[in-house]
């Protein structure tokens, strides 16, 4: 060995319980031969391995991460995981390519129980690799702190990615080639990039401020981005009042709290309440309030998300409420909610990428003498047809 | 303010209000409840204030910034006393007007009047308008003389005198007695008798008891109890502390809207009032009584008007219903026996303590007494609350008080009690308004919303409707209900759109069956009911719209 040491990479496996983990068996007990670097986790399913593993491993600094599954057709489950398997992989190589990651750092592989020659033959492949790729990171001219921050930018995205997913990436028919038909496609690209990208600059941008006070310049030289797109973030930010609440005023939350402390039901009175003065419940908002009045964060989860009365992501600047109580609906509420959607572009539960406005539908106000009617910012425009409701909008900025 | 230790001190208290106020000076009464709002009352009433500062009449004349006079669809009203000259859809423009016209002069504005839109009759008193004259006002009514932000109102109006009577001549017993010779049903939807739940509570074991004010009003189209909750808080009240008098409660809870910042702001101001002159606290009125009240806001749920539901939400846990095999007044709060009535049957309570159960059921029918509050909606003519004795016709309500159907359509069906209730057709309107009679039709009353519906309506599209809200707001706690709901909300979508199948009616049938009868709480057990009720009356147009799939479907195979 010329310079006295050389670089052995870490590498990660997650196989699957019926079928690579049954080749990787038969390829020991075969004794073939194939480099010893790669560590094993035995899942019941390849269905089971979550992006968030794929982003531990690499922050702890797993050079190569290696999913083995049944073929396809042949998960174990009817919910056939492995294709959840194969579309999570996509996703997750797209995201390592975006913030500067060698996509070839994850590799998903089809190995039957029988094909332990398979299992050798691909190990025999991945680890050399890997090798040439060098250390994560310094392989791809990261440094350290830039690769921590960025990984642990797009971990704090996941929950979010996974609904993503589910709802605007999701390959109606199971066969491989359609898998990858819509995963190279524009189309995935550009969705991508929409619902993904955009929102993971955003992150890092509330990460990077989070840390100290820092001018757009800096931050698109340490992001990358170009100082226009960074702009663009930090104007919605501002405007989405994002900026401000990122520091919350702990001060009034306290307050809050304090009022209602020790009073029956406190819990449901104060969230009202927050919810009431910051139109939202940034996270470390209820951390405060379950720390605060001693109640698991779980149960005020579970308060906070049965009714859309309560917000966790921010709403726009005017929120817009169509009553769809039944007698507006017997008076015209779906042509109303519909010219609305067309007229803000956005739809019931949404915010605009201005945060101009956030549209929702509402239950029976007991107007009923006003239907149809919209409600923007708490104040009720009565019969309102459609042709009239551009008027009733234009007001708000 | 003096604190109120007798009843004489009281009747003193009241005399004193009274004698500062001269029955012929002029006051102004505006309409400021929820159904005005929209139509910007508040500029009617700044307008006013104006206008008076203005003219220098401000010892002269009185403005009242009143709660719902009940008429929403002619909103804003403004009253002028005392010769009760009553102008609807007021705007700010016509203000300089009235005051100088009507206010000082006594001059009836004739284009602001009440006209007849069939017959152009015009009508300048209250109780000449149609929509009024067909009513007997006994809750509502003093809406219009009471700003709910002055207690000092309420009592020259004879408030708080029952409450007096209860607490320093009344034993609870013979409290329990009078409520319960008066029949009085809840108006939540149960119609379940009032006078037995107390008894109940009272008799149950343990000294923490509780009274509530079920406030909620979640059901679709009813909006009466926000104007009796908002415009006369204190006759919610009295009749609060009254019950938690004969139940032996000393703490009491108002559960309400946190959509409607005007009902938290008036029944707050309320409670500061009764409880700066000694009508609420400690030694209520020197009887040695005490009584407390907090108030709690729901999080705009449903379910969380359930009984058990909303005992859950106040003591801070998600609203989410128990099944009762042990009733809510006997394990209620915190396992406490639990008393909980709707906000228009507290408000019943001081009217029969004041008057005696025996005036109370000379109104009515013969097991539904006194009177109702309705909410009219949909496709008629006067939308508002109007408040009618039981026994009245439904097509009394609809066509004498609510004018009729617009636009020269013609009625189809009404719909009761919301997204629970059921519907009744044309040919059933001579029906009196009834709890039993309604319920042996298919159509409960509910708390008392009516959707009338015109003949351009499609009776699976609003059941589809109604199911579609329930199963957005079932808690999901227990499956019959949360998958019962959705299969059938799938079954009448795919009927609706002209997907449906042989069959479907028959398997809507059974699912509704299996879901009446496992779901946990009354949301999943009634759920069925508009669907049941639709398919009772107008099962014709659920098979003409499966036959019209069905000749479609031929036609493609031939
Ligand atoms: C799903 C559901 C929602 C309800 N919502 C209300 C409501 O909004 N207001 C109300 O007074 N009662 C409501 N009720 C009825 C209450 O459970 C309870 O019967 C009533 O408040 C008792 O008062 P009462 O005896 O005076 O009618 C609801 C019941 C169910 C099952
Ligand atoms: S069981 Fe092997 S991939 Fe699902």
């Amino acid at each position: 060995m010329a310079a006295g040491h050389t670089f052995e990479p870490r590498i990660l496996g997650f196989l699957c319980n019926w079928c690579c983990y049954a080749g990787a068996d038969l390829a020991g007990v075969s004794r073939y031969q194939y480099p010893p670097n790669i560590r094993v986790i035995r899942l019941m399913c390849s269905g089971r391995v979550d992006p968030a593993f794929i982003l531990r491993a690499f922050l702890n600094g797993t050079d190569g991460v290696f999913i083995g599954g049944c073929w396809l057709g042949e998960c174990h489950y009817i919910t056939e995981g492995n294709y959840d398997a194969l579309s999570m992989v996509y996703i997750c190589k797209k995201l390592l390519e975006h913030i500067g990651l060698n996509p070839e750092r994850l590799r998903l592989e089809w190995v039957s129980a029988g094909e332990g020659i398979r299992f050798a033959n691909i190990m025999n492949e991945f680890v050399p690799g890997i090798e040439k790729l060098g250390p994560l990171g310094k392989g791809e001219g990261l440094d350290e702190h830039e690769l921590k921050f960025k990984l642990e930018a797009v971990t704090k995205l996941i929950p979010y990615i996974k609904l993503v997913e589910r709802e605007r990436l999701r390959v109606p028919v199971r066969t491989e080639e359609e898998y990858h038909k819509f995963f190279t496609s524009d189309e995935f690209n550009r969705l991508f990039n929409e619902l993904i990208g955009d929102k993971l600059a955003v992150c890092q941008i509330m990460a990077l401020l989070r840390e100290r006070s820092l001018s757009a310049g800096e931050i698109s030289e340490i992001l990358g981005l170009s100082p226009s797109e960074v702009s663009r973030h930090l104007n919605v930010l501002a405007r989405n009042q994002n900026l401000k609440t990122v520091a919350v005023d702990n001060d009034k939350i306290d307050q809050i709290i304090n009022k209602h402390q020790g009073k029956a039901g406190s819990l449901v009175q104060v969230l009202l309440e927050i919810q009431h003065e910051n139109h939202w419940l940034p996270q470390d908002v209820l951390d405060r309030v379950s720390t605060k009045l001693d109640v698991p964060l779980s149960r005020i989860m579970q308060i906070v998300t049965f009714h859309k009365t309560f917000s966790l992501v921010p709403k726009g600047r005017n929120e817009v409420h169509v009553c769809v109580g039944p007698s507006c609906y017997v008076r015209g509420s779906t042509r109303l909610l519909d010219t609305v959607q067309d007229l803000i572009g956005i739809k019931p539960g949404e915010t605009d990428p201005d945060s101009k406005f956030s549209l929702e539908t509402g239950n029976c106000l007991g107007c009923c003498n006003l239907g149809p009617e919209i409600i923007v910012d708490g104040k009720h425009h009565g019969r309102v047809t459609p042709d009239k409701v551009k008027d009733v909008l234009k007001n708000y900025e | 303010m003096p604190r109120i230790n007798s009843a004489s001190e009281l009747e003193e208290l009241r005399k004193g209000v009274l004698s500062k106020r001269d029955p012929d000076k002029p006051c102004i009464a505006i309409c400021a409840g929820m159904g005005c709002l929209g139509l910007s009352n508040g500029r009617v009433i700044s307008a006013f204030e104006k206008e008076i500062n203005k003219k220098d009449l401000k010892t002269k004349v009185d403005i009242r910034a009143t709660g719902c006079h009940g008429y929403c669809e002619k909103g804003p009203m403004v009253l002028i006393y005392p010769e009760e000259i009553c102008y609807v859809e007021v705007t700010p423009k016509d203000v300089p007007e009235i005051v100088s016209q009507t206010v000082l002069r006594k001059k009836v504005i004739d284009r602001l009047i009440y006209a007849d839109p069939d017959t152009g009759e015009k009508a300048a008193h209250q109780a000449e308008i149609p929509f009024y004259k067909n009513q007997m006002r006994h809750l509502i009514g003093n809406n219009a003389k009471i700003d709910p932000r002055s207690i000092d109102d309420y009592l020259a109006v004879g408030g708080y005198s029952a409450l007096s009577k209860s607490l320093l001549k009344m034993s609870p017993e013979q409290i329990l007695e009078e409520i319960k010779k008066a029949e009085l049903r809840g108006r939540g939807g149960g119609g379940f008798p009032a006078g037995r739940k107390w008894e109940t509570a009272r008799n149950a074991p343990g000294k923490e008891k509780y009274v509530i004010v079920n406030g909620h009003e979640g059901e679709l189209g009813a909006f009466m109890d926000r104007a009796i909750l908002s415009g006369n808080p204190h006759s919610v009240l009295e009749g609060l502390i009254i019950g938690a008098y004969a139940i032996g409660s000393h703490q009491g809870f108002i559960y309400t809207r946190h959509d409607t910042p005007q009902l938290k702001n008036n029944i707050d101001m309320a409670l500061t009032q009764a409880e700066e002159y000694g009508l609420l606290g400690e030694n209520i009125l020197g009887s040695g009584f005490d009584f407390h009240v907090e108030v709690h806001l729901d999080i705009g749920i449903f379910v969380s008007g359930e009984s058990s539901a909303l005992m859950r939400s106040i003591e801070g846990n998600p609203p989410e219903p128990r099944p009762k095999y042990i009733r809510t007044s006997v394990s209620g709060i915190w396992g406490k026996p639990s008393a909980l009535n709707n906000v228009e049957t507290w408000a019943n309570v001081p009217l029969i303590i004041d008057k005696g159960s025996e005036w109370y059921t000379s109104t009515g029918t013969e097991r539904s007494k006194g009177t109702k509050l309705v909410s009219l909606s949909g496709n008629i003519v006067n939308t508002g609350v109007a408040e009618v004795p039981f026994g009245t016709t439904v097509r009394e309500i609809v066509f004498g008080i609510g004018g009729g159907i617009p636009n020269g359509k013609k009625i189809k069906a009404v719909h009761f009690g919301g997204p629970m209730g059921g519907s009744i057709p044309e040919s059933l309107l001579d029906t009196p308004l009834d709890f039993d009679e309604l319920a042996k039709l298919g159509a409960p009353i509910g708390a008392g919303s009516m959707l009338v519906l015109d003949e351009d309506t499609s009776m699976v599209d609003i059941t589809r409707y109604f199911l579609d809200f329930l199963s957005n707001e079932s808690c999901g706690k227990c499956v019959p209900c949360r998958e019962g709901i959705r299969q059938m909300l799938r079954i009448l979508t795919n009927i609706r759109d002209g997907k449906g199948r042989e069959g479907d009616i028959e398997l809507l049938e059974e699912i509704s069956e299996v879901t009446g009868a496992a779901s946990l709480c009354a949301l999943g057990k009634t759920a069925a009911d508009p669907l049941l009720s639709t398919l009772r009356y107008f099962r014709d147009e659920y098979e003409a719209n499966i036959a019209k799939m069905k000749r479609s479907a031929e036609k493609r195979e031939l």
